[in-house]
């Protein structure tokens, strides 16, 4: 009987082996992901033991934390101009981590494998290591002109998004209203709940990011992808004449109205730089009809409609919308004027505007420069990243020269005009007693270094031009 | 038996190897006392007062064990008892260590005159159960001198290790139920598992059956194909003893065991026939319940949440296949949903082995106590915490050194009763592991079953430390040699041999 009783042998000891490669499959390669499920309660009971590192923005400190007693077991996080920053860096509270804190937890509070590889023998003695100092890639100066921009002129909700051109970076990322992350970061369980409950109760929600996570009517900032879509299909290049006429509504006869005062300007044929300057909503109307439902939302797509952009890991954009089921012939002219069924984030915006200024070369929007361990040694470098040429250099190139003339000559020349930059208002009425007042566009306008979108809510009769461009302006200038 | 014959001698050294086995054992008490400090220090921040109790307590029971063991089977392997201690010590630290009676925040709080309720282990009673385990495996090696004796009375063993395995299915709930599962025999303070007792009983049995049938079981009988079948008058009692236990054990909701069982009886039956057709009979079978199990309610859900645990970490109700959370069982039912219990505990299990990493966070150190149950069927993942990677990997070698030891004292032994019972038990300790190690880290749906001298409770301690005792009894046997005749000039002595 040896003979079976050898394999019987063997075949038990398959069975340790079999656990010994599953434990070593959770214990070796899950453990992180483990820690870090949303649904493991522990890792908010413990946070407040790892002394995180800070939140930086340039030289400026966002976050950073203090021993709460003396044989330091416990630490606090503190922020910094927090209400300016909180879209940014988010908070750690004793029920959940956003922002920056929750997307590099590991790396902050000194957890994650690449410290502890760094710290090889610390680790081994159980010693835990110092969290690691995240650089972001904003700049304090054009956050601050964006946050009190935004915050000063809109009457209701506000953001503005700021990107490097050459290479994706948020520069500014400013939401309004705000809330003091201080509040929720404390250690006293009652003491958080009380204050989430309270911002909870406030409207708007001051808690949600409208830079990213909020869609707005883009109104006639939206013609820039309209006429991107016209002039890359070879429809139309910048100089052709395009019927500005007034337009009716296929579906309804209805006329699509132009703004008061640029009857004479749009009306005819002037060539397309001109409808855009002038902002003619019969010319982009009509425009939208003829390319049709299809081109114009493929081009909204290689944009980045219709999909979220991870910024960084758990922090994602709302999706910006064009729609994909077939719409009427009225509304598919109203979308192409960005209104009724189009609906986009501010950071989308700013990821056209970025694509345009960029020669068509669309980059990834990111958040941290650079993470350094406490011994200065670098843990992580951004790597920027091309995600898509939705338009080619020439087509690109075209638009460029019109958001310029919107500046020089447009819409925006009385409120803004003579300085350098390059854009395209908008103003979404939308139909209650507040207008979506979009500035969309680049900076310096011939080499250009900043792109952004800036959305405030106004008063009726409040546009794009009043409201929005002069905050877009400053930012711009900050960068410099 | 012509095979038998031309088998190869297993190579055994066959002297006693007392200095061995006791630096061994001493090493395992060395350890298990370092694992009483660590827990006193990184809990209370001083040497616990029981580390000396505990520790002098274990170890008198070890030395006791190990005079037994020189002195009534001087031949036996000098591995098992210092692995057995091993476990069991280790065992007794953790639960120590979950066991906030012995905290010292705790007793301060009773001091000051608080009132405290507590669930949760004892370590007091494990203790006792581990002392009451030992002189078990002592009064085993004591009492039976000869393997062959349990051979002779197969068919009372078998008749009452079925009798107490079926006993809690007919009990009512209130003695017997408790977390879904019918296995308990409850009488005043006292629990017991008779399942853990009935399984050494049926492989007493299966094996002194099989050892008598098995030439007729391979020979005789008609030839289907390929398939040589038995005489239906052989093979007859032990299909029927076989279909009652996994029926007793579905009455009972027990299907950890029923998977045990099923694993000792195929792998019986393979080693006593040598055929290796019962191994792929046993696969389709078992390949039929994995078909059939999932149409068991109490089965279906454990499966589900096996599969998908985190979609019902707060329980769930599945309706026309969506889940819906945190639905109370009564209105899913209502709703014509399919219940599933949560599988918090599942995950809980998971999340503290990817606390503890592959050092772990130290004895103490960690909070395994999140996970439900921590101390009986979770302690393997409390020791994932705290010991880590590191820790389990040594403590399912232990495991495999064991069930390795008690093959080849299976393999050394020419006694055909002797050499399937110790290769059916060695086998059945290797599936128990698999099947709960396996359960709670997810790699197979959970069932409730003992860790062998880990998990708190008596009658799984109890069954192992004489499991182990018989184990000792055979590779006694096997190593002892042969009784030399005495060759002395002058002098005729007669020897008797057995």
């Amino acid at each position: 009987m040896n003979k079976p009783l050898r394999k019987v042998a063997v075949a038990g000891l398959l069975l340790v082996v079999v656990l010994i490669v599953n434990v070593n499959y959770i214990q070796g390669s899950q453990a992180d992901k483990l820690r870090t499920d949303p649904l493991n309660s522990r890792q908010f009971a413990q946070q407040w033991q790892y002394n995180r590192g800070p939140i930086m923005a340039g030289k400026v400190t966002l976050a950073f934390s203090t021993k709460t007693d003396k044989d330091g077991k416990n630490y606090q996080r503190h922020y910094n101009e927090s209400t300016m920053y909180s879209p940014i860096t988010g908070y750690v509270s004793v029920f959940s981590r956003t922002g920056l804190e929750g997307a590099q937890n590991g790396l902050l509070d000194g957890t994650d494998k690449r410290l502890a590889l760094h710290k090889w023998f610390d680790a081994l003695v159980g010693k835990k290591a110092a969290g690691a100092t995240v650089q972001t890639t904003i700049d304090p100066g054009a956050q601050q002109a964006a946050y009190s921009g935004v915050k000063n002129r809109t009457i209701k909700r506000g953001a503005a998004v700021a990107l490097d051109v050459k290479t994706g970076a948020i520069l500014a990322m400013a939401s309004f209203p705000s809330y003091d992350t201080n509040d929720v970061s404390t250690h006293d369980g009652v003491k958080a709940n009380k204050a989430f409950t309270s911002l909870q109760h406030q409207k708007p929600d001051p808690m949600l990011n409208y830079a990213m996570n909020e869609t707005f009517a883009p109104g006639s900032s939206f013609k820039i992808v309209n006429s991107a879509a016209a002039i890359e299909s070879g429809l139309l290049n910048k100089d052709s004449s395009f019927d500005a006429s007034e337009l009716k509504l296929p579906e309804s006869g209805r006329t699509l109205p132009n703004s008061d005062g640029d009857e004479a300007k749009c009306s005819g044929a002037p060539s397309l730089i001109n409808s855009f300057a002038a902002s003619c909503n019969s010319t982009f109307g009509r425009l939208a009809i003829k390319q049709g439902q299809q081109q114009l939302g493929a081009m909204a797509a290689k944009f980045g409609f219709n999909q979220r952009v991870q910024v960084e890991k758990d922090m994602s954009s709302a999706s910006s919308v064009y729609p994909t089921k077939t719409i009427g012939g009225d509304s598919l002219a109203r979308s192409g004027i960005g209104q009724e069924v189009v609906t986009a984030t501010p950071l989308q915006m700013a990821m056209v505007a970025q694509a345009i200024a960029n020669d068509g070369k669309m980059m990834k929007p990111y958040l941290v420069k650079r993470v350094t361990a406490q011994d200065q040694s670098e843990l992580v470098t951004a790597d920027p990243k091309q995600i898509g040429q939705p338009i080619s250099a020439d087509t690109a190139q075209q638009l460029q020269e019109m958001m310029r003339a919107v500046v020089d000559h447009g819409t925006a020349a009385s409120t803004i005009g003579g300085n350098d930059i390059a854009g395209k208002t908008g103003t979404a009425e939308t139909g209650t007693s507040v207008n979506e007042d979009w500035f969309v566009g680049f900076a310096p306008k011939n080499n250009p270094k900043v792109a952004f979108a800036v959305v405030t809510e106004g008063p009726t009769g409040s546009t794009g031009a009043k409201f929005s461009a002069p905050i877009a302006l400053r930012i711009a200038q900050a960068v410099r | 038996m012509t095979s038998v014959a031309a088998e190869p001698e297993v190579q055994i050294a066959t002297r006693p190897r007392r200095s061995a086995q006791l630096s061994l054992l001493i090493f395992a008490m060395v350890i298990t006392i370092a694992g009483f400090a660590q827990v006193g220090l990184a809990r209370d921040g001083s040497l616990p007062a029981g580390m000396y109790g505990y520790g002098i307590g274990l170890g008198i029971l070890a030395a006791g064990a190990y005079f037994v063991v020189v002195r009534f089977a001087p031949y036996a392997d000098p591995l098992l008892l210092p692995l057995s201690v091993f476990l069991n010590g280790i065992g007794l630290a953790m639960i120590y260590r979950l066991d906030l009676k012995t905290s010292l925040d705790q007793k301060k709080a009773i001091a000051e005159g608080k009132k405290i309720s507590y669930i949760g282990p004892s370590t007091t009673n494990q203790l006792m159960w581990t002392a009451l385990g030992i002189i078990f495996f002592a009064v085993t090696l004591l009492v039976l001198k000869e393997i062959k004796v349990l051979q002779r009375y197969m068919y009372t063993i078998g008749a009452v290790g079925l009798f107490f395995l079926a006993l809690p299915g007919f009990l009512p709930s209130s003695i017997s139920g408790a977390l879904g599962a019918k296995i308990w025999i409850r009488i005043g303070g006292f629990s017991i598992q008779p399942s853990e007792f009935s399984k050494l009983a049926l492989v007493a049995f299966f094996a002194g059956y099989l050892v008598n049938k098995r030439q007729t079981l391979s020979i005789v009988g008609k030839k289907i194909g390929p398939v040589n079948l038995p005489r239906g008058r052989d093979l007859g009692p032990i299909l029927v003893i076989f279909v009652i236990c996994l029926g007793v054990l579905a009455l009972e909701n027990d299907f950890g065991t029923a998977i045990l069982f099923f694993g000792l009886f195929v792998s019986m039956l393979y080693v006593a026939t040598e055929r290796f057709i019962w191994v792929v009979i046993g696969a389709l079978l078992l390949a039929c319940a994995c078909l059939v199990a999932p149409m068991i309610p109490h089965v279906a859900q454990r499966i589900d949440a096996w599969m998908d645990p985190r979609a019902y970490f707060d329980g769930g109700c599945q309706i026309a296949g969506k889940i819906v959370n945190q639905t109370h069982y009564d209105v899913c039912v209502a709703k014509g949903g399919h219940y599933i219990t949560d599988s918090s505990q599942l995950m809980f299990g998971l999340f503290s082995m990817g606390q503890g990493g592959v050092l772990g966070t130290g004895l103490g150190q960690g909070e395994p106590w999140r996970t439900p149950l921590s101390y009986s069927d979770f302690i393997f993942t409390s020791f994932g915490e705290e010991l880590g990677l590191t820790g389990v990997m040594v403590i399912l070698i232990v495991y495999a050194l064991i069930v390795q030891r008690g093959m080849k004292a299976a393999l050394a032994t020419k006694d055909n009763f002797a050499k399937l019972f110790a290769g059916g038990v060695s086998f059945v300790f290797a599936l128990q592991v698999f099947v709960i190690v396996g359960g709670v880290t997810k790699l197979i749906p959970l069932t409730g079953l003992t860790t062998p001298f880990l998990a708190q409770g008596g009658s799984s301690l109890l069954a192992n430390w004489i499991l182990i005792a018989i184990l000792i009894r055979i590779s006694d046997g096997a190593r002892r040699p042969a009784p030399q005749p005495i060759q002395d000039e002058g002098m005729t002595q007669v020897v008797s041999t057995q």
